[in-house]
């Protein structure tokens, strides 16, 4: 389970993400969404615990990431858009050192399952380096998915990947959030989190600007049109209070009027 | 786009950015602890640097307007001077003919590809850009030359001589450009490259076969090889003022003349005609018309691989690539997880058990081989200096292990969105980062030791007295992991406090000056922390030595080293308390 409470992030005088609250229960799978720049990743970041937040509660698995960081970071998984493989470590090794300090007990049977799994068995003793994209997105996730973790959160884990590994990685996460987990995913492909998620929350300038289950935030900036979907509800949204930008000027219209096509 | 508009436009990026990456380096310095380290580095480089070149650039040194080399030499001695650095020129130059690739390509980044190739810019107009922007970097390297030449020769004035550096520089540079072109177009119509470089290196021996001909002809004309400084540099002078050599290094001779000009008027006379060469030159190069852009892009292409492979590996660019290395040990899923940091260390260090047995076994053999070899009693008498090699690299390989543990920091705190993500505390990746450095320096050390033992001992006479045999490696091996700590401490204390020194490479804007004073500030505080966390250690170990001779040496050194060591790893301990802090405070939000 993840709990935010009131999260900020403060740059300077800058407030990245602002009094953010929200809950993802096990088994939920919330896309985050929301335009560039409106701190969604620093939302992430700090959930993963790699930057502090300012103020607010951060609750992962029941712990506190700030008073028992060690305890909360042991149930969580976190996929960054660019796998961070070490560059020395075959893939069988990256296994056995995250398994270590996850002091994971049943590495040695969990190993070549996710291996097997992810069709990595033939890379097991391979260097990133020698590895696709693809390929070090599958390592990462069987880095992370090692210990078991009930909180996953992913960053854009689509980027780079083939139509067939999308749809694995689809199935993989969908799987995961039916095994108990509570998923957050960062992206920019609306339809992929229509497809797969359950709730959905916009960040806009930092703050809340929706948060719910799909329908009721499809129903909530519906405004009485019906079959309103993700890609239209996060315009409304991105666009809401916003002055619409200044139309570019035209060309003056050639008197000889365009070429005929040929 | 005509070229005006692109030289502003390459002004305006130029100035731009180098606007930015000051503005984003000030902005850095709000944190104090980079603030104090670019106080630090400005004062290092003004009293080092910045009070020659200020003094330099605005009044004449030493009271001596002209070259710092040439205003004290006589006419002939100038002359000398100038033709052997027309020769150099000659022979620079030559090399880019000899050396050069097939296809021409100018140096752009793929950013300035992408920007420049679509837009509606001439050929030309790409190379005057080229030239434009390279100008910068003649410029600095022009000020560094004059300084480090400024530095060793006193005396000159600071913009002739920059002014005569730049003339070479700009030169070579415009005739290399030139010489790739004609390569492309000459390999474009069939010349193949190793009979244009044939061709090219017997221009260099008929060039040197001239003048090295014209040398012989005149000393044998004297009466032989001179034997003494001034008959070769008599002989030199007239080598170069006399027969083909004025001919010959004619135009290169123009080239480097304003560079040993003596004085303004000097200057002014021979820069004029140096200026007509470089306007050759360009004229060469501008009306060249070689398709360039296809290299150009292969050629940037593979340079931002190589720095995104470089970058992603965490190393510099043209490191090789990677092989695979086995573990040293098998990792136990369970336990510390400061092992796991520790093992993966061993990995990256090459660090083989096998490979440490193979040179136990290389000393075996040797030690048995100088016993049973025939000349047994030459060989005896080597003995002694065999056992120093092992005990050399033995004293030196702290050194080693403090390197390995700060690179490996420096490394790891790239990834330390990654680790940060770990269920790891800051001690235990302190932990880690120095148990890798540590084990295998002490693994390395123990070999050597042995080796020590090993020649050291003979059945007839012993080397060293068996108590100091055996008691000063196990003083050493109880002290030493402490010691490499010790010495290791302030270097990851530094890179944890300043990671963005670290980041900088990858995301940042670069160390700036305040690096060189973070440096400055280190290398003081490791002399006074080391003599400081010394002193109890040596207290306490000389102490307990007394104390231990009252019974026999051995016990002497085994509680010498047992007192050190507990006073100093209580050190350590502190102090790894103290640099976990500093890791789990690391926030990567504010280290830009």
């Amino acid at each position: 389970m993840i709990e935010v409470s009131q999260l900020t992030k403060l740059y300077g005088d800058f407030a990245a993400v602002s009094e953010l609250s929200f809950t993802v229960q096990p088994g939920q799978l919330l896309g985050l969404v929301g335009p560039n720049g409106a701190g969604k990743t620093t939302c992430l970041r700090c959930l993963a615990g790699i930057i502090p937040a300012t103020r607010g509660t951060l609750r992962l698995a029941g712990y506190d990431l700030a008073t028992d960081p060690i305890a909360a970071k042991r149930h969580l998984a976190f996929f960054a858009d660019e796998p961070r493989l070490f560059e020395y470590l075959t893939v069988a090794q990256h296994l056995a050192f995250v398994a270590r300090i996850y002091g994971v007990k049943d590495a040695e049977v969990r190993a070549p399952c996710l291996l097997e799994e992810l069709e990595l068995s033939d890379k097991r003793d391979s260097l990133p380096g020698e590895l696709s994209r693809g390929m070090k997105q599958k390592v990462a996730l069987a880095c992370g998915l090692i210990h078991s973790p009930t909180v996953i959160l992913f960053d854009e884990p689509l980027t780079g990947l083939d139509p067939l590994a999308i749809r694995r990685t689809k199935e993989t996460i969908r799987r995961l959030a039916r095994d108990g987990a509570s998923v957050i995913i960062s992206s920019h492909l609306l339809h992929l989190l229509e497809e797969i998620c359950t709730h959905i929350l916009v960040v806009k300038r930092g703050v809340r600007a929706a948060f719910g289950s799909l329908q009721e935030v499809r129903e909530q900036f519906a405004h009485g049109d019906s079959g309103v979907d993700l890609e239209e509800v996060f315009m409304r949204i991105a666009t809401q209070g916003d002055k619409p930008p200044p139309l570019l000027p035209l060309p003056p219209p050639d008197s000889a009027g365009p070429p005929p096509l040929t | 786009m005509n070229t005006w508009s692109v030289i502003q436009a390459l002004f305006f990026l130029q100035s731009r950015s180098l606007w930015n990456r000051l503005r984003t380096r000030i902005r850095r310095l709000r944190q104090p602890k980079y603030l104090v380290g670019a106080v630090v580095g400005l004062a290092y480089f003004y009293i080092y640097v910045g009070r020659f070149v200020l003094g330099g650039l605005f009044f004449p040194r030493s009271g001596t307007p002209g070259s710092p080399m040439a205003a004290g030499f006589d006419l002939n001695q100038r002359q000398l001077l100038e033709g052997m650095a027309a020769t150099g020129v000659f022979f620079f130059m030559l090399g880019a003919w000899v050396f050069a690739g097939p296809r021409s390509a100018l140096a752009f980044t793929e950013t300035e590809l992408a920007h420049l190739l679509p837009a509606p810019i001439s050929r030309r107009t790409l190379i005057r850009y080229k030239l434009a922007s390279l100008q910068t970097g003649l410029l600095i390297s022009s000020l560094v030359l004059w300084f480090l030449a400024g530095r060793l020769l006193a005396g000159g004035h600071a913009l002739l001589r920059i002014g005569g550096w730049w003339v070479v520089l700009a030169a070579l540079s415009l005739h290399a450009l030139g010489a790739s072109f004609v390569v492309q177009r000459l390999t474009e119509r069939g010349l193949s490259s190793w009979l244009r470089r044939t061709l090219g290196c017997l221009v260099g021996f008929a060039v040197g076969g001239a003048l090295v001909w014209w040398s012989r002809s005149t000393f044998l004309a004297e009466g032989g090889i001179p034997s003494s400084f001034d008959a070769w540099r008599s002989l030199g002078h007239h080598a170069f003022t006399s027969g083909p050599a004025p001919w010959l290094l004619g135009p290169f001779r123009l080239l480097v003349r304003p560079w040993l000009a003596t004085s303004g008027t000097e200057f002014a006379i021979a820069i004029g005609p140096a200026l007509l060469v470089l306007a050759g030159l360009f004229l060469w190069v501008d009306r060249s018309d070689v398709a360039f852009e296809e290299a150009s892009l292969e050629r940037a292409r593979r340079w931002a691989d190589r720095i995104a492979d470089a970058s992603s590996r965490q190393h510099r660019v043209g490191m090789p690539k990677p092989t695979v290395r086995p573990a040293a040990f098998s990792l136990r899923p369970e336990g510390n997880p400061a092992v796991a940091l520790a093992w993966k260390h061993l990995i990256e260090l090459r660090f083989r058990p096998r490979n440490h047995a193979i040179a136990m076994g290389v000393f075996v053999l040797a030690a048995v081989g100088i016993r049973v070899a025939p000349d047994a009693e030459i060989l005896e008498s080597l003995r002694n200096s065999a056992a120093l090699l092992p005990l050399g690299m033995a004293c030196i390989m702290p050194i080693f292990g403090v390197m390995e543990i700060t690179t490996r920091v420096r490394q790891d705190l790239r990834m330390v969105d990654h680790y940060k993500t770990m269920p790891l505390t800051g001690q235990q990746f302190v932990v880690g980062e120095f148990l890798g450095g540590v084990g295998s320096t002490v693994c390395r050390q123990v070999v050597c030791f042995i080796g020590v033992a090993l020649f050291a001992m003979a059945p007839d006479s012993l080397v060293v007295p068996w108590p100091i045999l055996l008691g000063v490696p196990v003083a050493l091996l109880t002290v030493g992991p402490g010691l490499i700590m010790l010495l290791a401490i302030l270097p990851v204390a530094a890179a944890l406090l300043f990671p963005a020194w670290m980041q900088s490479t990858k995301d940042g804007p670069g160390p700036g000056l305040e690096a060189t004073g973070q440096r400055v500030i280190l290398a003081v505080a490791q002399l006074i922390t080391l003599s400081v966390s010394l002193i109890p250690v040596a207290l306490v170990s000389v102490g307990m030595f007394w104390l231990g001779l009252l019974v026999s040496p051995w016990v002497a050194f085994v509680l010498a080293g047992a007192g050190g060591a507990a006073i100093l790893y209580a050190e350590i301990a502190v102090a790894i308390v103290f640099l976990g802090k500093a890791y789990d405070a690391i926030d990567v939000s504010q280290e830009q």
